[in-house]
């Protein structure tokens, strides 16, 4: 392990004091509620405090404290400056999440609770930002996913309940998944530490790869193993899904970053062997980010619930994040600028999707509704609100003069860059569809912005709403830190980020050449126009024609194509035969002595003594024992069935009339030209 | 401690809970106050003795004494080593803990002047087992051990009880038939079945091979293996929740124990490896752990669920011995600590539960947690332990065990470890979410807004009894404090066996 440039164990308390605190507060009593959430809020600015107190420490160089032994490893804690950014964003969000808390959770119940792992949350996660091995960091990332759950469940309905429990176990899987990664790398790298080792991984190196990308990938929610996000994020009360949605998910997204760019690159110069595996997995992993960016904003598109169009929202801005990551590994010592601009949608991202989720929470909190359809003509009730939600919201779009704008165009000439350097046309037609997903993420803010605020007050929603200072002082912080960064987006790049670029394997050129980057060049310009214009193409013609509103079948659902029969079948076969030989193995105990004959029959006629009130777990293993032969071929037919898709209600090619075909065609050619153009 | 002490310390922990069996019996018929207070002190007192063993072992010593020869060749010996001081210590501890719960739980059960007696007996034969010095002293109070415990089975003499009692009992004297068999082919091929000489059989003949697979069947049955496991999940869930978790917690380990001395002490390492028997080992282990895992989600009774994952849980123990490497072997031993730890905790937590409230089923047992904090709070961590959740101890057994396997260069295994942990996660998880969170006797879809401060965890409600409480608590910062703790004993104690039996000495 590198030497430290200096040793302290700050970062060890910024982890304690926020973990003690939760566990101390879970036993005050009920009543003290102004001392609760004096402690939090002390709490969560002790960590704030604490890392900016970091900073000069930083600059300098890696700082980070050893404990002594615990779980037989050392429990390290490195804080260099790309984890710092990261520390920063999370304490920040923490101290106005904890802030609106105060009042949007006045009248919640289970306070004690929300408030003791709201801050326990708080010190995890910390963790592991900080964590110096991947031993440590799998700890805390464990550790963070039991203490978010119960922020998940906090409504406690069975929707809530339902999200959770999804949650959870896709989040157990991506954490075995880590776990095993984390075995197999130290089996053939023999230590622990996060150190350029692409060469002593050996033959197992694809698998380690996609391992570590299905247990960061789950928490990051990225396409095909984001199902639980649109449930989870939006259940939760509200500062919580700013939380996860703006924080948590980065997690995955700094593990993602992690793994690419520092185990997966070779160590020393590297031959020409690994070059290319390092391109060809960069480019799997641009792809990803690609279809992660559109499958997102095409289902945010179509959702009607808030809180859900906002979750989608994130998973298509993690495929920004996760494109930046794949376009800077497979242009190897070249790829500064995917690096800083995927680091910088980071922080972006951070601040407006919290800030988003907290505005619709601040609407929620007062209207109870999260519904677009019953919702309507809120800035002139909240007009506050609506101006700083247009704001985040034209971040979100990556208009120039907010702060969207810096890290989206790092991103995309990152592609253009990449593509010049490669000559590779895959890279050329992801490049066109990041400017798709441009356009289409503004098309679903306008939906947005137009069913929250515009239009209408609906009838019971006609009252005056009077919104809390605290309230209003979060928002404005939010609307505030958008503009400014928007206004002046090479502070962040060369204070930060760039430095942050230095750590990593980037040849110095490149970086050199982000410095004093021209953000409001024409080129960049230009494209945000070509974005705005496309934008305009598609939402004007599919607003008239409720395109929005359609709801795609049940069975395209990702969940219902691979999440629900790729599991059942596997279990069903599982349960069935483990299930009846065991009970066949008792029966044939028990009837060995006077005769064979029963546990024959009872092999042919298994799973009678079914007991019908089991859990959920335990009743779909049941009915695989044995009831479920029938139940599955049913199933199986109800699925062929639905294949033909045609056949169904939802979307029938007949309703299609002559003039939505006209204007698809349109479309389609517009498309056509966005993508041949410059070619 | 010099040896002289020592001898006599063993001696008198395996001989004085036998003797007080006949005392604590006279005593019942008198004063129930008395009767417990005896079977207190006598595991107390079993314990402390055990433990101060400590130091002797820690010194690299090892005693082997011959107290008698019955016939020629063939005696009743004790010796203690690193691995007998291990399985007692736990052994021991556990019981202690047990016994402390059973004063409350027993209370208002019938025939607690059978029970306390049978207690006691079984810990001094469990101990027995645990310091023999041979084979044959070994299969003695294995015997003597297998057939008190039925006592505790049959407990509550149901008709279920009497059933899984009589299975227990046929599939135990199979066992016993087997091992005996397995003891006199290594005599007559060894000429000794004592576990001080080394290797006693180091030739590969098929009599050798005999010997084994009856050892594997003598043994296996106690420890659960496929498909000698039928009897377990009948046997443990009716017994009574403390003789359960004692069943389940420390009289499974006996079975893994004689398999340790049979690899090392019969056999070797390399007879194991070069006739591919650690491969037959292997099969069943993972057989075994995937069908406990499996088997478990089926069940809706939470006891039986609990003794299926035990079947699981011992299938680790097997696939340790099974890869025979440094890593494999700590995490054997580690995880026999773990499980003992856990898997009480548990089985003392589902006893509580079904004290109170009488909820046997687990579908029953939604917003449990709320009536029971404490009670449910021990039995989540616990679970956790049992997922592998970092920081509690099962993590570590399972992250060695993986290494050890990984190091073998089978990664089959480590799979298997991983989507166990997944089943392990998809059995325990419903049981304990529910628990705290799901809201029974309302309208489930209603305005969350409704709920007022009704459904929050209130520490004052009445728990169970603290005496029954006591002993979960202590086991479930047990999890914590063998799986975080800078200094590990367990660990250590279990990396020291591991070196002792590859590389021949403790240090």
């Amino acid at each position: 392990m590198e030497a430290l440039a200096y040793s302290t164990s700050v970062p060890l308390y910024l982890v304690l004091v926020p973990m003690l605190t939760g566990i101390v507060l879970y036993f005050v009593p009920v009543e003290r509620m102004v001392t609760r959430k004096a402690a939090v809020l002390c709490s969560a600015l002790f960590s704030l405090g604490g890392v900016i107190w970091l900073l000069p420490l930083v600059l300098v160089g890696e700082v980070g404290c050893d404990l002594i032994e615990l779980m037989q490893f050392n429990l390290n804690f490195r804080v260099d400056l790309f984890g710092w950014i990261f520390a920063l964003l999370i304490t920040l969000i923490w101290v106005l999440a904890t802030i609106f808390s105060f009042s949007y959770m006045e009248h919640e119940h289970h306070l004690c609770r929300y408030y003791s792992f709201f801050i326990f949350t708080l010190g995890a996660i910390l963790g592991v930002i900080f964590a110096g091995d991947l031993f440590s960091l799998f700890i805390f990332f464990e550790i963070m996913t039991f203490s978010s759950f119960v922020l998940v469940i906090h409504k406690q309905n069975q929707e809530a309940l339902k999200a959770g429990s999804l949650y959870l176990y896709m989040a157990i899987i991506g954490g075995l998944s880590l776990l095993f990664a984390i075995l197999l790398f130290f089996g053939s790298a023999g230590h622990l530490n996060m150190v350029p080792v692409l060469e002593e991984l050996g033959n197992q190196r694809t698998a380690i790869f996609v391992l570590f990308m299905i247990g960061f990938g789950i928490k990051a929610g990225i396409v095909p193993l984001h199902i639980w996000l649109p449930l989870a994020h939006p259940v939760a009360p509200s500062p919580a899904s700013a939380l996860l949605s703006g924080i948590m998910i980065k997690a995955g997204a700094y593990g993602v970053l992690r793994v690419s760019l520092i185990l997966f690159q070779p160590a020393g110069a590297g031959n020409e062997v690994e070059w290319v595996y390092v391109f060809n997995s960069g480019n799997i992993l641009m792809w990803i980010g690609i279809v992660t960016m559109l499958a997102g904003a095409i289902m945010a598109l179509l959702q009607s619930n808030t809180k859900r169009i906002l979750a989608y929202s994130s998973i298509s801005q993690m495929g920004y994040i996760v494109t930046g990551i794949g376009v800077a590994m497979l242009m190897g010592a070249d790829g500064a600028m995917g690096f800083s601009g995927s680091l910088y949608h980071i922080a972006n991202h951070a601040i407006f999707k919290a800030g988003l989720f907290i505005m619709i929470g601040v609407v929620y909190m007062y209207t109870h509704e999260l519904d677009l359809s019953r919702l309507g003509g809120m800035a002139r009730k909240m007009p506050l609100v609506a101006i700083t939600f247009a704001i985040a919201a034209l971040g979100i779009a990556g208009i120039p003069g907010f702060n969207g704008f810096a890290s989206k165009t790092l991103v995309h000439d990152a592609l253009l860059y990449a593509y010049q350097h490669h000559e590779v046309y895959g890279i050329f037609v992801a490049e066109r569809f990041f400017v798709v997903t441009s356009a289409l993420t503004i098309c679903y803010f306008l939906k947005l912005f137009k069913g929250v605020f515009l239009g209408p007050v609906p009838e019971d929603l006609d009252q005056e709403y009077r919104i809390a200072p605290s309230v209003n002082f979060v928002i404005v912080i939010f609307a505030l830190l958008v503009i400014g960064i928007g206004i002046s987006p090479n502070l962040l790049l060369d204070v930060f980020i760039l430095p942050a670029a230095h750590l990593y394997d980037f040849a110095a050129s490149s970086i050199e050449y982000l410095h004093g980057f021209q953000f409001f060049a024409w080129q960049p310009l230009e494209a945000v126009l070509v974005v705005v214009l496309l934008a305009l193409f598609i939402y004007l013609p599919a607003v008239s024609r409720g395109w929005f509103e359609w709801q795609p079948p049940a069975w395209l659902s990702i969940q219902k194509l691979v999440f629900e029969p790729l599991p059942r079948a596997v279990l069903s076969f599982f349960f069935r035969e483990v299930s009846i030989n065991d009970m066949a193995l008792g029966q044939f105990y028990e009837h060995s002595s006077s005769s064979n004959e029963q546990s024959l029959i009872y092999l042919d006629n298994p799973g009678q003594e079914a007991e019908p009130s089991l859990d959920e777990a335990g009743q779909s293993a049941y009915y695989f024992t044995g009831k479920g032969l029938e139940r599955e071929r049913r199933l199986k037919e109800q699925f062929r069935s639905s294949i033909f898709w045609w056949d169904q209600d939802q979307w029938n090619i007949k309703n299609l009339n002559f003039d939505n075909l006209l204007l698809a065609f349109v479309l389609g050619v517009i498309l056509f030209i966005v993508f041949s153009y410059g070619n | 401690m010099d040896e002289a002490t020592a001898i006599a310390v063993i001696l008198f922990v395996i001989l004085f809970p036998i003797v007080m069996t006949p005392v604590i019996m006279s005593a019942g018929g008198r004063s129930d106050k008395l009767r417990n207070a005896l079977t207190l002190g006598t595991s107390t007192v079993t314990f402390i003795l055990t433990i101060s063993l400590y130091p002797v072992v820690m010194n690299g010593e090892i005693i082997q004494l011959t107290l008698f020869e019955i016939l020629p060749d063939l005696e009743i010996s004790l010796r203690l080593d690193i691995l007998s001081f291990n399985l007692a210590a736990i052994a021991s501890f556990i019981w202690l803990l047990c016994t402390i719960y059973s004063l409350d739980y027993m209370a208002e059960e019938h025939g607690g002047s059978r029970y306390y007696p049978v207690l006691v007996f079984t810990l001094g034969s469990c101990l027995g087992i645990f310091l023999a010095g041979d084979f044959f002293t070994l299969f003695v109070f294995f015997e003597l051990m297998s057939l008190i415990s039925y006592i505790l089975v049959v407990h509550e003499e149901t008709e279920q009880a009497l059933k899984a009692g009589y299975k227990y009992l046929v599939m135990t004297i199979i066992g016993g038939l087997a091992l005996f068999l397995g003891i006199i082919i290594t005599f007559e091929l060894g000429g000794t079945v004592s576990l001080g000489v080394g290797t006693i059989i180091d030739e590969v003949t098929f009599l050798s091979f005999l010997a084994f697979i009856c050892f594997i069947i003598g043994f296996g049955m106690k420890a659960g293996m496929f498909p000698l496991h039928v009897w377990l999940p009948d046997a443990h869930p009716v017994a009574p929740s403390p003789a359960s978790a004692l069943l389940s917690g420390v009289m499974l380990k006996t079975g893994a124990y004689g398999l340790f001395r049979v690899i090392f002490h019969a056999f070797s390492v390399e007879v194991m490896q070069a006739n591919n028997w650690d491969i037959v080992l292997g099969v069943l282990a993972v057989i075994t752990i995937m069908l406990g895992s499996a088997v478990a989600l089926t069940q809706n009774d939470i006891k039986r669920r609990l003794a299926y994952s035990s079947v699981g849980q011992m299938g680790y123990v097997l696939l340790g011995l099974s890869i025979l490497n440094e890593n494999a072997i700590t995490g054997a031993m580690f995880h026999i600590f773990c499980h003992a730890i856990m898997k009480s905790c548990l089985f003392l937590a589902a006893g509580a539960i079904i004290w109170k409230t009488g909820k046997r089923l687990i579908s029953d047992m939604g917003g449990v947690g709320r009536e029971m904090p404490y009670t449910l709070g021990c039995f989540s961590v616990a679970a956790l332990a049992m997922i592998g959740i970092p920081p509690l101890n099962g993590f570590l057994s399972k992250w060695t065990l993986g290494l050890g396997a990984l190091d073998a260069n089978i990664t089959v295994y480590a799979i298997v470890l991983l989507i166990s942990s997944l089943l392990n996660a998809l059995y325990y998880l419903p049981i304990i979410v529910p628990a705290f969170f799901e809201i029974i006797g309302e309208d489930k879809g209603a305005n969350a807004h409704a709920h007022g401060h009704g459904h929050a965890l209130n520490f004052n409600v009445q728990d169970v009894a603290p005496r029954m409480l006591a002993p979960m608590v202590i086991l479930a910062i047990s999890t914590l404090l063998f799986g975080l703790s800078p200094i590990n004993v367990q660990f250590e104690l279990s990396q020291i066996t591991s070196w002792f039996f590859l590389e021949g000495g403790i240090f």
